[in-house]
C-alpha cells in the first residue's frame, strides 16, 4: 500500500526520520530553509531538541517555590521569604504561580510584594522566548499599564523550564457577570464597559505603536529594515517553519496559503513594537475604577507592522455582535470601522485596507499553524499542563480555516 | 481531522490523572474511587477504540459461520422451518456485509494522510511552475472542496460549542450520509 506519514520526513541525504525523534542535520536545514529573527530561531531548535529528551510530568508549588528561591537569592541583597504560593489559572500556554515574596531590609522592616512566575511546560502551544518577554514588558512599564517584571531565567537554569517572574497585576479579564470561552475568547462587555474599557483599548494600542523603542533594550528582538518586506517573510518564514515542525496531516488550502501570503508580502512603512495577541482576554481592568490595569501576554510580541496588531484585534474570534446584531465589535468594543478611525486619530498613523486584508489571512494562517500543528504535537506527545485546552484551540482553527477559505475567494 | 477521538481522550485522561484526582479531597471515598474507575474506564476506552471494527467483524463473521453450520444440519416441524426461512436472507446478506468490510480503519487513515499530502505537493508545484490556467482551475477546485470538507470538519466538532455560527452548520449525520449513498 503506498502511503504517507506525516510524522516521517524524508531527512538529509534521502534518510527517513520521524518528527517525534528530529535528528540536528533536520533542525539544521530547517533554519537553512526558513530564516527568522535569531532568538526565534533558537527557542524552535530548544522546542525540536527538547522534543526527544523532555517530556512533560507535574511540577509541584515545592519545586516552583525552590526555583524562585534560587533566582531570587542571586538578584535580591537582603533576606527574604516565599509566601502563598497558589496556582494561577488562565493562559493556555504557560504554568503560573502567584505569590507573595516578604522582603526584610537591614533595619528590621518588612515588605510583601505579590508576584507571579510564569513557567513554560515541556512544550508550548506557542514556543515563545521568556527573554523578549521579560525585554518587552521593561520597555513598555510606563507606556501602557504592563505587570512590572522583577527576575528572568531564559535557559531554564533554575527551573524545570524556562520562566520569568513579574508584579501580579490586580483586576478582572472580564465582567464578573459575563461569559467567556477557554483562554478569555469571546468575551462580552455590556454597556457599562464598552466607552470607557473601548476608548483605552485604542489608545493603547496606538501608544504602543507610535513607543520609540531605538536603544538598547530590545537585545533579542532582530529589528527589520524599513520600506522592505524583510520583517514580513522573517514572519511567514517563522510560521511556515512551525507548521513544517509540527503538523502531522497536510491542509492543501494552506499550502495555498501560505504561497499567496510570500507572494504578497506588503513592505513595512513605519516599525511598530506589536503586542503579538491583542485582544479581549489580554488585559486586566477594574470594575470600578473601569480602568486597564495590565496588558498580559507579550510572549508573542515584536517589531512589525502595526496592521498585524490591528487586523488581529479585529478578528471575527474576538468580537461579538452588537445587541441589536446589526454590527460586529472590535473584541466586543466598537464596529470595525470605527475601531480604525480612532486608532487614526490616536496615533497619527494611517490605516490601510489592503494590508489590514493581508494581515488578516497572516493572523488565520498564524493561528491555523499554532491550533492544527502545535496543539496537535503538544498533546499527542502529552508536553504540557492542560493538553485536554489545547483540543480546544484546535477546534477553534477549524471556523478559522473556512473564514480563511472565504477572505482569500474574495480577495484572490 | 486532527481532533480525534483517541487524541480527545488521551488529553482527558491526562487531565484526570495529572490534575483532576490528585484534587479530589481524599476523605470523599466514594469520589476519589469512582474518579479512578471513570480513568480505567477511559483507558480502556483508548485500547479498545481501534480494535472496535475488527472486533464487530470477528464477532459478525462468527454469528455468520454459526447461522451457516446451523442451516445446513437443522431440521424440524413449520417452527424450524419459519426461523430457518428468517435467518437465510440475514446469512445472505451479511456475508456480503463482510465481504464489503475488508479495509481497515487505519488503512483508511492512512489514505487519508497521503492523500493530503501528496496534494499539498501538487498546489505546490502547481503555483511554482503550472500555467496560469492551471493554477486558477485549480484554485477553483481547491476552494470548492475545502468548503466541502470544511463544512463536515466544522459539523463534527460542533458539540463542543466553539464555533461561532453553529447554527448553520448540519447535522454531521446528514453530511456522511450522502457520501455512504
Amino acid at each position: 500500500m503506498l502511503s504517507v506519514n506525516k510524522n516521517n520526513f524524508q531527512g538529509i541525504g534521502g534518510e527517513a526520520a520521524n518528527k517525534d525523534f528530529p535528528s540536528q542535520a533536520w533542525i539544521e536545514s530547517l533554519c537553512e530553509k526558513y530564516p527568522c529573527e535569531k532568538e526565534l530561531e533558537k527557542i524552535l531548535n530548544r522546542k525540536l531538541r527538547r522534543r526527544v529528551s523532555v517530556n512533560f510530568s507535574p511540577v509541584s508549588l515545592e519545586t516552583l517555590c525552590d526555583g524562585v528561591g534560587k533566582l531570587l537569592a542571586v538578584q535580591l541583597n537582603e533576606p527574604f521569604e516565599i509566601k502563598n504560593p497558589r496556582w494561577l489559572s488562565g493562559g493556555a500556554s504557560k504554568m503560573q504561580m502567584a505569590f507573595d515574596l516578604e522582603r526584610r531590609s537591614p533595619q528590621g522592616g518588612a515588605t510583601l510584594v505579590p508576584l507571579v512566575l510564569r513557567m513554560e511546560p515541556a512544550a508550548s502551544i506557542v514556543e515563545t522566548s521568556r527573554l523578549r518577554e521579560f525585554q518587552l514588558l521593561a520597555e513598555m512599564k510606563g507606556v501602557v499599564p504592563v505587570p512590572e517584571v522583577f527576575a528572568v531565567d531564559p535557559d531554564g537554569d533554575f527551573f524545570p523550564y524556562p520562566a520569568l517572574i513579574c508584579g501580579f497585576a490586580k483586576g478582572v479579564t472580564k465582567p464578573s457577570d459575563a461569559e467567556s470561552r477557554v483562554s478569555g475568547i469571546g468575551v462580552t462587555f455590556g454597556n457599562q464597559f464598552r466607552d470607557a474599557l473601548g476608548r483605552q483599548f485604542v489608545e493603547h494600542l496606538a501608544k504602543i505603536h507610535t513607543y520609540d523603542w531605538r536603544g538598547e533594550n530590545l537585545g533579542a528582538f532582530d529589528i527589520p529594515r524599513i520600506n522592505s518586506n524583510q520583517g514580513v517573510e522573517w514572519k511567514i518564514n517563522l510560521w511556515q517553519r512551525v507548521w513544517e515542525e509540527d503538523a502531522r496531516e497536510e491542509i492543501p488550502l494552506l499550502t495555498f496559503v501560505a504561497h499567496w501570503l510570500r507572494k504578497n508580502m506588503p513592505p513595512i512603512d513605519h516599525v511598530s513594537i506589536l503586542h503579538g495577541d491583542y485582544r479581549s482576554g489580554n488585559f486586566l481592568f477594574d470594575e470600578e475604577s473601569l480602568e486597564i490595569t495590565a496588558w498580559l501576554d507579550w510572549e508573542g510580541g515584536h517589531l512589525g507592522d502595526r496592521h498585524d496588531d490591528l487586523a488581529y484585534a479585529a478578528y471575527s474570534s474576538w468580537g461579538c455582535r452588537s445587541e441589536d446584531g446589526k454590527s460586529f465589535l472590535v473584541c466586543g468594543f466598537m464596529p470595525e470601522a470605527e475601531f480604525y478611525e480612532r486608532y487614526e486619530k490616536a496615533s497619527g498613523l494611517s490605516v490601510d485596507k489592503k494590508r489590514l486584508d493581508y494581515y488578516r489571512i497572516f493572523n488565520g494562517y498564524k493561528m491555523c499553524c499554532i491550533g492544527l500543528a502545535t496543539a496537535y504535537r503538544a498533546v499527542a506527545g502529552g508536553k504540557t499542563h492542560q493538553d485536554i485546552a489545547l483540543t480546544h484551540a484546535t477546534a477553534v482553527c477549524y471556523p478559522i480555516l473556512d473564514d480563511l477559505r472565504k477572505t482569500l475567494e474574495a480577495i484572490v | 481531522m486532527e481532533l480525534r477521538p483517541e487524541l480527545q481522550l488521551k488529553a482527558a485522561i491526562k487531565a484526570l490523572k495529572d490534575t483532576i484526582i490528585p484534587a479530589v479531597d481524599s476523605r470523599h471515598g466514594v469520589a476519589v474511587e469512582q474518579a479512578n474507575l471513570v480513568l480505567h474506564s477511559l483507558e480502556m476506552v483508548v485500547e479498545n477504540l481501534p480494535r472496535q471494527y475488527g472486533y464487530d467483524r470477528h464477532e459478525l463473521d462468527s454469528w455468520v459461520s454459526l447461522a451457516s453450520e446451523l442451516i445446513a444440519v437443522v431440521e424440524g416441524g413449520e417452527l424450524t422451518g419459519q426461523a430457518v426461512a428468517a435467518l437465510e436472507p440475514l446469512l445472505q446478506h451479511h456475508r456480503d456485509t463482510l465481504a464489503r468490510a475488508r479495509a481497515e480503519p487505519a488503512e483508511l487513515h492512512q489514505g487519508i494522510l497521503a492523500m493530503r499530502e501528496t496534494i499539498s505537493a501538487l498546489v505546490t508545484a502547481v503555483l511554482d511552475d503550472g500555467s496560469n490556467e492551471a493554477q486558477v482551475k485549480m484554485q477553483h477546485y481547491l476552494f470548492s472542496s475545502a468548503k466541502q470538507q470544511l463544512l463536515r470538519e466544522r459539523s463534527w466538532l460542533a458539540p463542543m460549542g466553539l464555533d461561532p455560527e453553529l447554527s448553520s452548520l448540519p447535522p454531521i449525520e446528514s453530511l456522511l450520509d450522502a457520501v455512504k449513498t
